[in-house]
Formats: structure tokens, sequence, C-alpha cells
């Protein structure tokens, strides 16, 4: 059993290039990958393109993904929406939204590890996206502390692989690449319309997001203490003997 | 701004074209979020609070955006060769987290 629980793990996916290579990268070491994608239900859409990129990835490695979809919208709005107004004069500056939302996708990705007895998480996250709060480095090392709080390893497969390196793998392997617009493709994952305002400065302006390092350990600090008991509440990890490894 | 958040355009400089285009097209994108917020807060209780948040944060940064706070334009202001010094700093991955 011990060994059947070292095959799987557990992905954050959105079908995007990060998170579809990161897929394939997982493969090489482990039987079969769980795909969560999760929506939170404030302006999150477009997740039949998700579904599209499970079914290419399906149709190349038959057998070895697990797709699960589901809402995170309690936890989101527990964790998020409940303390909006109050964070925001506290903070005076809205990347809590996405960083609630992305806490708020780790506790279930928790939940769900412990469930079905995965021992490794992993995402997409990477360095050269790291303009993005929840793909800095300080907030991905203290949610590597958060899984590893829980017994889970946490890991970020393609932080460091270049992004022209991530989109040549997926052309060469005959993805559907949505529509090029500067260094992103548009259409191949869900979009989030208060993620896009948030960072909308960046883009139109090149105005630095309005976050820093210590401002969302502050934040990721405080909502860790309500992460943990959404976590425990749950309900405990499965017994080894419970786990099927899948 | 501490050392770290600014990605890698952060800080470079922008035509004033540009600017104009993305203040008509930053303004007309939250005006639409606003009134869509107004009108489903209506009928859906759980959307007030992020319609009042969205006004909120919309007229902060509406403000900061017309006093191009953050922003520079080619040509003006202290036109930069290259990102903020803060923007650029990133620290290795430690091997044993990737």
């Amino acid at each position: 059993m011990a060994a059947d629980r070292e095959r799987s793990v557990a992905l954050m996916f959105s079908g995007g290039v990060d998170s579809t290579v990161a897929a394939m990268k997982l493969l090489e070491e482990f039987d079969r990958v769980h795909l969560l994608t999760f929506r939170n239900g404030y302006g999150h859409y477009g997740f039949g393109r998700t579904r599209r990129r499970v079914r290419e990835l399906v149709e190349r490695y038959p057998g070895r993904f697990v797709h699960v979809e589901e809402s995170i919208r309690g936890l989101f709005e527990r964790i998020c929406l409940s303390t909006l107004a109050e964070d925001y004069r506290r903070f005076r500056s809205a990347f809590m939204w996405c960083m609630g939302c992305k806490l708020a996708m780790h506790a279930r990705s928790v939940i769900y590890c412990r469930q079905h007895g995965i021992g490794t998480m992993s995402d997409g996250s990477a360095a050269d996206s790291d303009e993005m709060v929840e793909q800095m480095l300080l907030s991905v090392s203290m949610i590597h502390w958060l899984y590893a709080d829980h017994g889970i390893e946490y890991r970020v497969p393609v932080y460091q692989i270049n992004r022209e390196e991530k989109k040549r793998l997926l052309v060469e392997q005959g993805f559907f690449m949505g529509i090029p617009l500067l260094d992103r493709h548009l259409g191949i994952q869900p979009s989030c319309i208060p993620g896009e305002l948030y960072y909308l400065p960046y883009i139109l302006f090149n105005k630095a997001p309005g976050h820093d390092e210590e401002t969302v350990a502050r934040y990721i600090s405080l909502k860790r203490v309500l992460v943990d008991e959404i976590i425990q509440a749950a309900g405990p990890a499965c017994r080894a003997d419970d786990r099927n490894g899948a | 701004m501490a050392g770290c958040c600014g990605g890698k355009n952060a800080g470079k400089p922008i035509t004033r074209g540009r600017y104009a285009l993305g203040m008509a097209f930053f303004a007309a994108y939250h005006a639409a979020v606003q009134l869509a917020l107004s009108g489903v807060g209506l009928v859906s209780p759980r959307f007030r609070p992020v319609r009042d948040f969205h006004r909120r944060y919309f007229a902060h940064l509406f403000k900061e955006t017309c006093r191009r706070e953050g922003i520079s334009l080619i040509g003006n202001d202290c036109p930069l060769e290259r990102p903020p010094e803060a923007s650029r700093s990133r620290t290795e991955w430690p091997e044993s987290h990737s």
C-alpha cells in the first residue's frame, strides 16, 4: 500500500501552459495524476477549456489521469469574502482576492489528499509568473509549509522551467494553444474577472501589482489559522490500509 | 514596495498612446463590472459585499492611475531603461523543493 501511495500525486490543474507541462512532468515519476480543478463561484468561468485539455492529456496518456472538478465557493467565502472589507482596509490592496482564492484551493487540496491517501501535491507555479501573488517565491514557500504541516509533500515541478521551453513542449505534442497574445495564450484555461481586474494595471500600464512580501506574508499567516481549522474539521487522513493508491 | 513582486515588466515606460488607450479600456472594463455587480446585487445578496468592495477598489485605483502613480511614460517623467532593481530581485528556488 505504501508503494501505491507513492505512485499517485495530485495536481492543481487549470489546463494552462504551466499546469499542463507540470502534469506531463509528474507522469515521469508517478503512475497516476489526480487533476484538481476548482471554481470559486465569483466571476470564474470557462471550465470547458480545462475539460478539453484533460481530454487531450487522456488521449495521449490513457489511464494515467483522474480529473476532479468541484466548487470551492463555500471555502472561498469563508476564507476571503467574509472579511473582504476589513482586509481591504488593513492591507490596502486587492491581492487578497487572488491569495484568498488560492488558499481556499490549497485547503481543499489538502483535504482531498488526506481523504485519498495521496502523499504528494503539486501545482504549476512558475518563477516567470511571479508578479502573480500566489506564485511569488514567498507564497510558494508558505504553501509548502502548509502541506508539510499536514504530512503532504508539495512540489512545483515547472517552477524553474522557462516559459518558452514549456510552450515548445506543448506545441511539439500538438496541444491546442488557443490565441497567442503577447506571451500568453487565450482560451486554453478558465478566466477570472476579479483576477483580470487586479492585474489590469500591470498588463496595460506596466504598473507593479499592489502587494509586497511583508503584506502577503501577514495575510497568509492571518488566514493560515482558519485554513488549518477547515482542514481539521474535514476529518482525519485516511488510514494507510484504506488507501487505494488511485 | 518591498524587494519583490514587480513582475518582469513593472516600471517599464509606455507610450502616451498606450496609456490613453489603456485608460479607456481600464475605465470601461471596471465600469461594466460595477454595473453588472449592481444588477446582480439587487437579486442576490451574496454579491453585495463584492459590489461594495469593487466600488471602493475601483475608486482608489482610478485615482492612482490618473495620477500615473507607478506608471512611466516615454519621454516624460523619469524614463526608465529597465525595471527598478526591486522588481528584478529573485531568489533561486532551493533544489530540495523542486
